[in-house]
């Protein structure tokens, strides 16, 4: 047993200190793959709220066929849809927000980079964060989007030909 | 042997290393035969590198996060000063969660609960 499947087991008996231990350990994935998602800090962190009180909530309905990681990604993805479902519906989306930094820090790459990533669709975004960022395997990210195997090789094929075009 | 579009198709996971053996040595020895897919492979890990430099300096969650979270959950979180004197068998127990919450406490005398009277007591919520 992992050290996050022990942690989650904690935290469906309502072991508060396991239930932090989970958090500092997923915290930062769960955000930056939303952030992926999103493009936007505050959504993001919304998101993560979200992820964390179903994970608080639904620890016991784990069954291990996954890493807890994954699974927990697979919640955050849902969550992250349906607050872009909701953003669309009931109000504006807002307008993609980049954390004020310093642009003599940030090469032009990274702003290019950044830009190009705005232009695609979210479903192209998140194949791209979970196979080049979280290192998951075609599998994994398929489980974790809920989509066929060959669906992933598509999206990737379609999100690297137009970040080529833009990057090269 | 894979064709040239199979090995295209794995080359993101091969250069991520999220690959299964199989595939990754049938990737490798089309690899090192083929010029076109290798330009393929260099400019695949070129991709991801520079998604990675973006991604890695994505801000952080807020320390507010994890506090907000706390709150719509309703845990509680305590800390215990116990005060008094074992001469006397007194202990004066206080126990808060959070600045802004009310501290809540208990006296003992000699081992006995003694009520206090003026502070209020919060119950501790599962979920």
């Amino acid at each position: 047993m992992s050290i996050d499947e022990r942690l989650l087991a904690r935290v469906a008996l309502r072991d508060q200190s396991a239930f932090h231990r989970l958090y500092e350990r997923l915290a930062d994935r769960v955000y930056r793959f939303a952030l992926s998602l999103l493009r936007s800090p505050h959504l993001a962190e919304e998101v993560l709220q979200e992820t964390m009180m179903a994970v608080w909530r639904e620890a016991g309905r784990f069954e291990g066929r996954s890493k807890v990681s994954t699974w927990i990604l697979g919640i955050a993805r849902n969550q992250a849809f349906r607050l872009l479902r909701r953003e669309e519906k009931g109000r504006r989306l807002p307008e993609i927000e980049h954390e004020a930094s310093d642009p003599a820090e940030q090469s032009e790459m990274s702003v290019r980079v950044e830009r190009s990533l705005d232009a695609l669709p979210p479903q192209q975004r998140e194949v791209l964060h979970l196979v080049f960022y979280e290192n998951l395997t075609v599998n994994e990210t398929a489980s974790v989007l809920g989509i066929p195997p060959g669906t992933v090789k598509s999206r990737m094929y379609h999100a690297r030909r137009a970040l080529a075009k833009e990057l090269t | 042997m894979m064709t040239c579009e199979q090995v295209r198709e794995w080359l993101p996971w091969y250069v991520s290393g999220s690959i299964e053996l199989a595939e990754a040595e049938h990737v490798a020895s089309h690899l090192a035969t083929c010029d076109a897919c290798r330009s393929e492979f260099v400019e695949t890990a070129q991709l991801r590198l520079r998604l990675g430099e973006v991604a890695g300096t994505a801000p952080a969650p807020t320390a507010s996060a994890w506090r907000e979270l706390h709150r719509k959950l309703g845990l509680d979180e305590t800390v215990r000063v116990d005060l008094g004197s074992a001469l006397l068998g007194l202990r004066l127990g206080i126990a808060a969660n959070d600045p802004r919450s009310p501290v809540r406490g208990d006296l003992r005398v000699c081992g006995n609960r003694v009520r206090v009277i003026g502070t209020r007591r919060q119950r501790s919520k599962g979920a």
